[in-house]
């Protein structure tokens, strides 16, 4: 037998210690990329922070890390207290690997997401939250199945536009998802426009609620990076209305 | 500091599998994660205190061997290490991992690494 086999990994123990004090970990997923995951992890982070929550945002993201760009973060300096002690913008505690990483791409495969996910969450001290929001990569890969793993209280919320092609990969993932043991929340539908929505007959046989359908704006893109913009668009609209509607009731 | 992190890390892992007054550990710590032994040692002793645990540390390091997926040529990291600027050797500190986004394979120059041993901290023994 592997004497490694024998040896006790200490991180894996105390990531609950780490985590007992945040209420809630909304996980925020999506099948492919460039749906939105990350502007509404980062808006749904911005928006419950000025409902006077504490919130905390940990982007997962390791392969195209986007929430600090989304928000505007431009000091990417972490502080150390016997631990590492997350950044705080517009009073979000913020975790990602662009904190270490800077500009150089991350070339992880899964073994090595697998232990910078133990590494992050053994060491960052969190402290008392009413949200942890993790920004997820897209699809369901090893870090999706880590943090399946590790996060046992995750509530998933299922990001998606309203592509054709998007229902029949939602359907796959979704079972793969409830089949880990993931509770869905619901779906968040993006770039919707007005003939171009997604089969609500279609989400509802999945026994998934739509939780926010958000319209298609032009002006979008130029708000990233200004999280004061950010917040006056009609996406922000919708979340607040997410937020209200589902998430506090 | 870093190090206290993984001391809290170690401890809470010994005592939940020994309830004891005196407790022995025997740590292997991996040289890639340029851990600061004496800090470790000191946040050890000192949280043990604070749980009332006579606490005996053995420590062991593990030199790190890296494998180059694509030659499969295998390597040790120290000299690379000690050529690096100190925030990304900071940044290794925190997560090993990261060592592939700052140092390339010496003989065929790609990026597809793997850490063979010498990485982390692990509990070997508790006595």
């Amino acid at each position: 037998m592997d004497r490694r086999s024998k040896m006790i990994d200490p991180r894996v123990n105390i990531i609950s210690e780490r985590l007992k004090k945040i209420k809630r970990i909304l996980v925020v997923v999506s099948c492919k990329g460039g749906v939105g995951k990350s502007s509404f992890a980062s808006i749904l982070s911005l928006t419950l922070s000025n409902f006077g929550y504490k919130v905390g945002l940990l982007d997962l993201d390791f392969f195209g890390p986007s929430t600090h760009l989304i928000l505007g973060i431009k000091r990417l300096r972490f502080k150390e207290e016997r631990g590492v002690v997350p950044i705080v913008f517009k009073n979000i505690k913020f975790i990602s690997l662009v904190l270490w990483a800077k500009e150089y791409a991350i070339p992880f495969r899964g073994k090595e997401a697998s232990n910078a996910i133990l590494e992050l969450l053994s060491i960052t001290r969190w402290g008392n939250l009413d949200f942890l929001i993790v920004d997820m990569p897209p699809g369901i890969g090893d870090i999706t199945l880590d943090v399946l793993k590790l996060f046992k209280r995750g509530e998933f919320i299922l990001v998606t536009t309203p592509s054709p092609l998007s229902l029949e990969v939602i359907k796959r993932f979704v079972k793969l998802l409830r089949k880990n043991g993931a509770k869905i929340i619901g779906v968040v539908e993006n770039m919707r426009r007005r003939k171009f929505k997604l089969k609500r007959e279609e989400i509802k046989k999945l026994k998934l609620k739509i939780l926010a359908s958000i319209g298609f704006e032009n002006k979008f893109e130029e708000d990233l990076g200004n999280s004061k913009k950010l917040m006056e668009t009609k996406f922000a609209e919708e979340v607040k209305k997410f937020i209200k509607e589902h998430l506090l009731k | 500091m870093h190090e206290w992190a993984l001391a809290e890390a170690v401890l809470y892992s010994v005592k939940k599998r020994k309830r004891r007054k005196r407790i022995e550990i025997k740590l292997r710590v991996g040289e890639m994660q340029q851990i600061d032994l004496k800090i470790l040692r000191f946040a050890l002793k000192e949280l043990a205190k604070l749980e009332k645990i006579e606490l005996r540390v053995r420590i062991r390091i593990e030199k790190t061997l890296v494998k180059c997926r694509v030659c499969g040529y295998e390597f040790g990291v120290s000299s690379f290490l000690k050529k690096l600027k100190i925030t990304k050797r900071e940044a290794i500190h925190f997560i090993p991992e990261l060592f592939s986004a700052f140092i390339k394979c010496p003989k065929c120059g790609r990026q597809d690494l793997e850490i063979k041993g010498g990485r982390g901290v692990w509990i070997e023994e508790v006595r």
